[in-house]
């Protein structure tokens, strides 16, 4: 399970369908000398940007809707469903809520933060 | 005398009302005298019965069923000085089985008894039963509201017995809760007036997921030719709650020994109230009622034009947009910020399949171009906006096979 905290809401979701992801957010920058000397230049960033794609009823895309919308551009906790507690904040915008099936809404949400 | 009557009527295919009054009067003052020292027998029997039936396919459903019976019974007696027996009994019984339209049923009972210079032997007896079975599946909010009054007066020349007991049963608990009332006389006190009064009034409001327990129960003892009144109300309501027991006991004794011409009061007063509350923080979430799925179909509406499509197939999606921005420090820390006045848009993308006349898409497209349109859309929710894709292609892959694909973006009415 995972759970999305902010000082005003918490908010529990499924665990992520298969396929989450994790990347790091520290871009290198290469040069090449004209001796041919390789040299890299690295700009080093704590922060992970994380994928998620939950599933989820329609009653529960309803509450994550309002937790987005009084989120959407602040900072909050996320406990993931390994355990882990990082602080991040939305990168996707906009948020594609997509309707699969009776009941059922998928959307994928990209949070880019450190772990604590 | 007997009169029998009884009207049936089947209504298959509408609504249709029924009408039947019957009235018998009987007037003991034309009888001669040995037929009035006879047994006096007047029975009037009366039957109501109302069924009704849909069967899918037929047509038109019912409309609102009423069903009413009224029923009155009247007794003059004066100077009789033989046994008089009145009884009276009125039986309403609902059954209703997948209703999904409002239901009211009201059950209506009066009995008024007036005697004078009656002897010897009076008995009146009184019984309520309200009985409600619903068979639903999901929440219901369900009202349930009792009323009983029994006014009591009599005037006692002579030393009388007289014994009276009211029972009240209530069927949701399967407990007589309501009410007990004992009074009994055994040496009336000439002239003397007793005056009895009880009232009461049980309201039940149940909410969803309440684990219910009520029980209410009212003893009114009296045995001295005296005014008394005792007035107990309780009023319980719950509202999302755990269980929740509450008790409330009240107790009034009163014995007075000595005949004397004093004037006695006694008051009681008590009064309890009870308040739970979570201590927490309430959560400010207000979530919207979960839609749910309406007439299927999608209802596109721009001056006195109207389009309906069918319901899009699934996937449909609803986009939440927010303005905001996003930058990064030359440390790589991520900064976004969004004053919370700043716009935020809805869009929602639909894909149709299955359009009969795909003529009538462009045609709507191209009146409501950049213009605001009202959509009603398969969740009966209303939304007033603009289309922003009215380039979208309308492929036509055969008969009543053209399918596109809807952009709107608005807001919620």
């Amino acid at each position: 399970m995972i759970s999305l905290s902010s000082p005003e809401h918490t908010l529990y979701l499924p665990n992520p369908e298969t396929g989450d992801t994790e990347n790091l957010q520290s871009t290198i920058e290469i040069k090449l000398a004209l001796d041919g000397t390789r040299r890299t230049y690295v700009r080093s960033n704590p922060d992970r940007l994380l994928s998620y794609t939950f599933r989820l009823t329609r009653a529960k895309a309803l509450e994550l809707e309002v937790f987005i919308e009084n989120n959407h551009s602040k900072v909050f906790r996320l406990h993931n469903h390994k355990g882990e507690d990082w602080d991040v904040q939305f990168i996707t915008n906009p948020f594609d809520f997509v309707d699969p099936g009776p009941n059922e809404t998928t959307i994928n949400l990209q949070f880019q933060g450190e772990q604590v | 005398m007997a009169l029998r009557n009884s009207q049936a009527y089947l209504g298959v295919l509408g609504k249709a009302p029924g009408i039947m009054r019957v009235s018998q009067a009987y007037i003991s003052v034309l009888l001669r005298r040995h037929e009035f020292g006879g047994v006096l027998s007047q029975n009037i029997s009366f039957t109501s019965d109302f069924e009704a039936e849909h069967i899918p396919g037929s047509g038109d459903k019912f409309g609102d069923v009423e069903q009413t019976l009224d029923f009155v019974q009247d007794f003059d007696g004066l100077n009789l000085h033989q046994y008089v027996s009145q009884s009276l009994g009125l039986t309403q019984d609902f059954n209703g089985l997948n209703l999904h339209q409002f239901l009211v049923q009201s059950l209506s009972f009066s009995q008024d008894f007036d005697g004078a210079t009656l002897r010897p032997v009076v008995e009146q007896d009184l019984e309520l039963v309200s009985e409600f079975e619903a068979i639903h599946v999901g929440p219901v909010e369900f009202d349930n509201t009792l009323a009983l009054t029994d006014d009591f007066n009599v005037s006692i020349p002579v030393p009388v017995e007289f014994g009276h007991v009211m029972r009240f049963y209530n069927p949701l608990t399967s407990s007589y809760e309501g009410l007990d009332d004992i009074f009994s006389v055994t040496y009336g006190v000439k002239n003397a007036l007793i005056e009895q009064t009880l009232s009461f009034a049980q309201i039940y409001g149940l909410a969803i997921e309440v684990e219910w327990s009520n029980e209410l129960e009212l003893v009114d003892e009296f045995g001295l030719p005296i005014v008394q009144e005792l007035v107990f109300a309780e009023d319980w309501a719950g509202v999302d709650s755990k269980a929740l027991d509450n008790e409330l006991e009240f107790e009034e004794s009163f014995e007075f020994t000595l005949d004397s011409n004093k004037l006695i009061s006694q008051s009681i007063t008590f009064s309890q109230t009870y308040k739970s509350d979570t201590g927490a923080n309430l959560c400010e979430y207000q979530l919207p009622n979960p839609p749910v799925l309406g007439k299927a179909t999608l209802t596109l509406t721009y001056g006195m034009t109207e389009l309906i499509l069918r319901n899009p197939i699934f996937n449909n999606t609803t986009r939440k947009g927010y303005t905001r921005i996003q930058r990064e420090t030359r440390g790589g820390t991520l900064k976004i910020f969004a004053d919370p006045i700043w716009p935020k848009t809805t869009t929602l993308i639909y894909s149709i399949e299955a359009l009969p006349n795909p003529q009538e898409v462009l045609d709507f497209l191209e009146a409501s171009l950049g213009q605001q349109i009202t959509l009603l859309d398969h969740e009966d929710r209303e939304w007033i906006g603009i289309i922003t894709n009215p380039n979208t292609a309308v492929t036509d892959n055969g008969i009543c096979r053209a399918e596109c694909q809807l952009e709107f973006v608005g807001e919620l009415v």
